[in-house]
Order: C-alpha cells, then sequence, then structure tokens
C-alpha cells in the first residue's frame, strides 16, 4: 500500500514538472521566428496653433494689435516644419471675462488645434498695454500670458518690429523649448551706393560697398558703414555687438586690404590689422580679445591668431598652400578653413591653439570648394563647391561624412552660414537679371534646402554679398 | 569465484532492498522537485517580455556609401526617390508606365542617327539595333522579367551620380524557420515597413526633446490582404501617449503591400515586431 501511494506521489510530481517544461517549450516554438524591425526616429508633428481673429480695425489701437498679430503669425511661419498656423473665429461658447478668454476646450480639441493665441489691448492714457495669452489646449490651462506695453508718444504711428519679435520669441521658447532666431540680425555687404562716373568721356561704374544690418526677417535695413570704399567679409562676435570687417583701403596710390572693428553702440569703426597684404576673412576666436584671420604678410596667405591687445600675430597654419576662410567653432576647439595645399581648393579642420596641430582634410571631391562654415554646436559644416557651372551649396558632418547637396537649379549659391540652433543657412543666390547683367540677392534655406522666405529681396538693394547671422540677440 | 564474491554483495536481506527503494524512490522526488523548481522559477520570475527577448532578432540591413563625386541630386530630391520607388517596387505596376519612363530616357546620339539613315536602306542591320538597346538594360522593364534587376537599375541610374552605393557586408540576419529555411522574402516585407510607417511616425517637441529616450515595441498581425489585423503592445515605454502615437501610426500606414503566399503564415501570426524607435 506504502509502495502505490509512493509511486502514485512521484507520478503526479513528475507530471507536473513535465507539463511545466512542455509548457515552456510549446511558447518557445510558436515565438520562435519573432523579428524586430527598426522603425527609427520620429518625425516632428506639426503644432496646430490657432489665432483668434479680429473684427476689422477700425481704430487706432485695433490696427496696432491686428500687426502686433501679422508680424507674429509671420515670424511663426518661418518654421514652418514646427507649426501649422490657423485662424479662427472664436467659439459661441467661449467665455470673455474683461475682455479675458475662457476657452471652450473640448471645442476645440475637436478642431484638432493643440494651441490658442488670443490678444486683448488696454489703452490707458499713457500707454497700450497688449495682453498675450497661450492656452494649452490638451492639457486644458493657460501655459503662457505675457504683457507689453507701448508707450504713447506723437511719433507713435507704427508697432515696433522688434516687440513682437521679442515676444515670438517667448511663444517659440514655450512651445519648443528652444531659443529662437527671431531676435538674431543679419550683417551683409551691398554695393546700393554705387554710382556711375566718367573718365576721358568713358562711363565706368564706381563700385562702393558697404555694410548693411537687418532684422532676420529683412525689415528694419540700416547701412552702418560710409567708407565710400569696399567692404568685405562681415562677421559678428559673440554678445553680437561688435562686427569685424576687411574694407579695400587706397592710401598714396597704395591699395591694401585692412581689418576694421565695428562697435554697433557707439557706430564707429576702428582699424585693427593693417599689415601688407591681405587681412580679411577675420572672425572672432573663443578667446576674448582675440581675432583669427587671414594673413599675406609673409607672401603667403595664411591664418593667423591676432591679440588685439598686444597686437601680436601667432601663425595657426603654416603650408605654402593658400590657407583662407577659417571657422571656428568651441567644441574642440575646432577650426575649418578652406586650403589649397591639396593642389585643389578643398575642406580642412585643425587644432587652432596650435600650428599646424592634427590636420584633416574633410573634402576630397568636387572642383573647386569654398566658404566652409561650422554649425554652432561643430558638427557639421556648410560649404559652396563647383558643380556643372555655378557654386552650389553642400552639406557634411565634421567627420567627413554624409555629404549631401542643399541647393539645385537657382543660380549660383554661395556664402552659406548657419544660424543659432543650426535650423537656417543664410545664402546669396546670384542670378542673370539682364542679358549681361546678374544681381545677388539673400535667402534663407532651412537645414534640408527648403528655401523658406524671399522677401528680404529688395531689388534697390543691388548685389548683396558676404551675409552672416548674428548669433545672439542684439 | 568472481561470482561468488558478487553474490556475496549483491545477496542483500529484506531490509536492505527496501532502504535502497526508498533512497531510490526519494532521489526520483528529489529530482521531480528540482525540475520543477527550476523550470516554475525561470517561468514566475522572469517577465513576459525577458523571455521573449532571447527568442527575437533582429532584422537590420546597411547600405556603404562611397563618396566618388559631388552629389548631383538634392536631400529634397532623394528623399522623394527613396519614397517613391519603396511603394513602386512594392505594388504591382502598371507595366505601361514603366515603358513610358524607359523610353523618355531614350537618347540618339549623331552617330546613332547617321546609322538609322544608313538603316533605312539595309533592312538587314535593324536587329543590331535591337540588340544594341536591350544590352543598355534600357528596355528590360517591358519584358517583364527581373523586376529587381530593374529596381536597382533605376535606383543605380538615378540616385548614383556622385555617390557610389554598395551593399553592406554586416547588420544583415535572415529569419530561419522552424524547418530551418532562411526566409529572405520575409526579410525583404519586414524591412520595407518602417518606410511605410515613418511618414506617420511623428512626435510633438516635448515628446522629441524629453532626456530619457523613449523605446516602445509593438507586434502586429497582417493579414494575407496586407491589411492590418491588430497591434498588441509589446514593451510599452511607460508613456500612454507615446504608446499610442506609435500604435496609431502602424494604424496610419496601414494598409501595407500585399504579402507574397509564401510568407502569409508569419504575418497572420504576427511574426513581426516594430520598434519605436529601436
Amino acid at each position: 500500500m506504502r509502495y502505490i501511494l509512493l509511486g502514485i506521489l512521484v507520478f503526479t510530481y513528475s507530471f507536473v514538472g513535465f507539463s511545466k517544461i512542455i509548457e515552456e517549450q510549446v511558447k518557445k516554438i510558436s515565438h520562435d521566428g519573432l523579428s524586430i524591425v527598426a522603425v527609427g526616429a520620429a518625425g516632428l508633428a506639426r503644432v496646430r496653433i490657432a489665432f483668434i481673429n479680429k473684427k476689422k480695425p477700425t481704430t487706432f489701437v485695433s490696427r496696432l494689435e491686428s500687426e502686433f498679430i501679422k508680424i507674429v503669425k509671420n515670424d511663426l511661419s518661418f518654421y514652418t516644419k514646427y507649426f501649422e498656423i490657423k485662424n479662427s473665429d472664436s467659439k459661441k461658447s467661449d467665455v470673455f471675462l474683461n475682455s479675458k478668454l475662457i476657452p471652450d476646450y473640448s471645442l476645440w480639441l475637436r478642431d484638432s488645434v493643440d494651441y490658442l493665441v488670443n490678444v486683448y489691448a488696454q489703452k490707458d492714457l499713457k500707454s497700450i498695454d497688449f495682453i498675450w495669452s497661450l492656452y494649452d489646449i490638451k492639457r486644458k490651462k493657460n501655459s503662457l500670458e505675457m504683457k507689453v506695453s507701448l508707450k504713447l508718444d506723437k511719433k507713435l504711428n507704427k508697432l515696433p518690429r522688434m516687440m513682437a519679435h521679442k515676444l515670438s520669441d517667448q511663444l517659440y521658447l514655450t512651445l519648443t523649448g528652444n531659443e529662437s532666431v527671431f531676435s538674431n540680425k543679419i550683417v551683409f555687404v551691398s554695393d546700393k551706393n554705387s554710382t556711375v562716373k566718367t573718365y576721358r568721356g568713358k562711363k565706368y561704374k564706381k563700385v562702393i560697398k558697404e555694410l548693411y544690418l537687418m532684422d532676420f526677417d529683412g525689415h528694419n535695413l540700416r547701412q552702418l558703414t560710409h567708407h565710400n570704399s569696399i567692404v568685405l567679409s562681415p562677421s559678428f562676435s559673440k554678445d553680437g555687438q561688435k562686427i569685424l570687417y576687411s574694407l579695400i583701403d587706397s592710401k598714396n596710390n597704395i591699395r591694401n586690404i585692412n581689418l576694421y572693428l565695428y562697435d554697433l553702440k557707439t557706430g564707429k569703426s576702428r582699424v585693427i590689422s593693417s599689415k601688407r597684404g591681405l587681412n580679411s576673412g577675420a572672425i572672432f576666436s573663443d578667446e576674448k580679445n582675440k581675432v583669427i584671420l587671414t594673413l599675406s604678410k609673409s607672401g603667403n596667405a595664411d591664418i593667423y591668431e591676432l591679440n588685439l591687445i598686444t597686437g601680436k600675430a601667432r601663425k595657426i597654419t603654416n603650408h605654402y598652400g593658400i590657407d583662407v576662410d577659417p571657422s571656428f567653432t568651441s567644441n574642440g576647439p575646432r577650426m575649418v578653413f578652406l586650403s589649397t595645399r591639396s593642389g585643389k581648393a578643398m575642406i580642412y579642420s585643425l587644432d587652432p591653439r596650435g600650428t599646424e596641430r592634427d590636420v584633416k582634410r574633410i573634402s576630397f571631391v568636387g572642383k573647386f570648394n569654398a566658404t566652409p562654415r561650422f554649425s554652432p554646436d561643430g558638427k557639421e559644416i556648410v560649404f559652396s563647391s563647383w558643380l556643372d557651372g555655378s557654386f552650389d551649396i553642400f552639406r557634411i558632418d565634421s567627420k567627413g561624412n554624409g555629404l549631401v547637396r542643399l541647393t539645385k537649379d537657382f543660380g549660383s549659391n554661395e556664402d552659406p552660414s548657419f544660424s543659432q540652433n543650426a535650423q537656417f543657412i543664410l545664402f546669396t543666390s546670384r542670378k542673370m537679371v539682364k542679358k549681361k547683367r546678374s544681381l545677388s540677392k539673400i535667402f534663407v534655406m532651412d537645414r534640408d534646402g527648403e528655401i523658406l522666405n524671399l522677401h528680404i529681396n529688395d531689388q534697390k538693394l543691388g548685389d548683396c554679398l558676404s551675409p552672416k547671422w548674428s548669433n545672439s540677440k542684439i | 569465484m568472481y561470482r561468488d564474491i558478487a553474490s556475496e554483495y549483491i545477496s542483500f536481506d529484506d531490509k536492505t532492498s527496501k532502504y535502497i527503494l526508498f533512497a531510490c524512490i526519494f532521489h526520483l522526488i528529489l529530482l521531480v522537485f528540482f525540475v520543477i523548481s527550476t523550470s516554475s522559477l525561470r517561468y514566475w520570475f522572469s517577465t513576459n517580455s525577458n523571455i521573449y527577448k532571447k527568442e527575437i532578432k533582429m532584422i537590420t540591413t546597411a547600405v556603404r556609401v562611397d563618396v566618388v563625386a559631388m552629389p548631383r541630386l538634392t536631400v529634397k530630391e532623394l528623399r522623394k526617390i527613396t519614397v517613391d520607388l519603396n511603394r513602386v517596387s512594392k505594388f504591382p505596376a502598371a507595366n505601361t508606365d514603366k515603358d513610358i519612363v524607359f523610353k523618355k530616357t531614350k537618347r540618339k546620339s549623331f552617330t546613332d542617327l547617321l546609322k538609322d539613315l544608313s538603316r533605312k536602306k539595309i533592312k538587314k542591320t535593324k536587329p543590331k539595333k535591337k540588340s544594341r538597346v536591350s544590352s543598355q538594360g534600357l528596355r528590360k522593364g517591358s519584358k517583364g522579367k527581373g523586376k529587381s534587376k530593374d529596381f536597382s537599375n533605376e535606383l543605380r541610374n538615378l540616385v548614383l551620380a556622385g555617390n557610389k552605393i554598395s551593399k553592406g557586408k554586416a547588420l544583415v540576419s535572415d529569419t530561419v524557420d522552424t524547418k530551418g529555411v532562411i526566409n529572405s522574402e520575409f526579410n525583404e516585407y519586414a524591412l520595407a515597413l518602417p518606410d511605410l510607417i515613418r511618414p506617420y511616425w511623428k512626435l510633438p517637441t516635448y515628446l522629441i526633446k524629453r532626456k530619457d529616450s523613449l523605446k516602445c515595441r509593438v507586434r502586429i498581425y497582417i493579414g494575407s490582404n496586407g491589411k492590418l489585423i491588430k497591434t498588441q503592445m509589446f514593451e510599452s515605454s511607460g508613456l500612454k501617449e507615446y504608446d499610442s502615437l506609435a500604435i496609431n501610426s502602424v494604424k496610419n500606414a496601414s494598409p501595407f503591400p500585399r504579402p507574397k503566399r509564401s510568407i502569409r503564415n508569419n504575418l497572420v501570426r504576427g511574426d513581426i515586431i516594430l520598434g519605436f524607435p529601436l
């Protein structure tokens, strides 16, 4: 009897155990051959923003109000990949308490709106207050409220654009967590002031190129220099308050390219370097009071670091090839430049703390490459290269991989430069206007070559060259 | 003599034989307990996904690009081409369209024109012309053979002015059937899915900017007509919104291309897991 009981016990235990094993095996077999496929990084879903429509502007205040909205909308439309902007009337069930809006969230959500923007103005005797509210529809809350006041003056007939830009900057920061380019400015060279003169009965054009400054969207154009000569290759300092540029000086019938520094606060410029030959292509170094530029005092163009206080120049490149167009990034630090040391104009990078230290060749193709510029994070380089009878703009990463073309069939495109956050690329495009006359204009594209806005271009400006962003708010 | 000695040792009395039997049974029970405990511990104390992980294979592929000249096509153009070709190659396209494309690309040089003039008089040379055209690979599509070859030819002609693309050597794993046969058709189908889903796989900025990289895996069941039967959250990211956006992207991308008969069982069984992003 005892044996029988033991036998049954053993049998049941072994059965349970084996059944578990079999169960697991079955599971294994049924899931055998499962394969994972990586979908990859997600794209960016466009944020849908609705601006509540205003009634037809009749009073001065309502006119300012609608102008305000117009500028902000235009600013946000710059980031077409991020935002989808809608216009809509307020819902019937929306409540206005002292002209402050309490939206009916469920109705707006049904209209597939992510954010709602409303603005209203309050007028005092001395000033107008614009109160902006941003409503997060999904989370049902007021995520931003800003008050901007404008003093009432007799001179006031237009809304200061910078005020609107600052507001759109704040909106952008709240929505994306990033800094925008709305408060950045663009400096460039234009031959607007060129004159036609006669010499011994023959007409000729005296080319005058001066320095100009404008907002990121092409408004508020302002002439900075009045040298009556040719200005070349400007570039901003880090704080955006100073501009380096070169100028063709002709004193005592000797022409020389000298380096100048313009102060935006004082509006004055002074000579920094006037060594024999080239003093051009200058950019600010990461260190204070140091400038990196191309000098040809030794007979060959090389890149130097110039100490603004002591006036001493230290060689960064030392090669019999021509080395020009330095661009600097604080990551590393690293400097990218153009050199003919291989026989053709190719892009190289090096460590600017030494002389010819850690030189790496980045481009291996292209008939003629020009103006390599680092992105602010130092990960990418944008440059122009000669292809099929014109210059076009290309992008490559800082290790020399991932070469892509950005422009095509859009004239001859040169002088690219990255904006803050590397979201936009500023460049010039030269196209034929008449049979024998071409005109160079400034354009902006996003980092994938989508050309964004064309309203920078003014026919009266003439040839616009060497545009550069200020990578800080001014 | 040996037998005697053995019988001396082996011949037990009843008591000792009982003990031996008990010992045997006891050991057997111990063995069973050991098996049960190991199997059940593994079964209960490990999460389901961990068991699956050991069985899952990652399908990936690589393309090598050698830069030999400046690229002629822009980023925008390249993106359009890759998407279009995927669609075309997966869905049965009308033959007529292809023919038109090839006719457009056909160009005659001056020497060919001269030859044509001469051919008008001498009919015998006509076959030669045909052979030349086919050797250039221009009319392969019209024959209805070698679709994949056409596809690769198109790709080579269109994309490659500037970049030399070759198939990567590493990172390709083929799934193996229960019979041990490499199922490359299944791989091809699975690898085409990300390109179809990616246009719908979008996140708002606050999810993209998150420092902790979110990840989820969705198991998909595809019917024999290519339609999505159901989705199952295989590994959640821990964030509902992220998971639902991932599932929605798959739903929006459906219907997928009609699968070949040989791989239908795998797809209905839900052999594909989509990794968002990996």
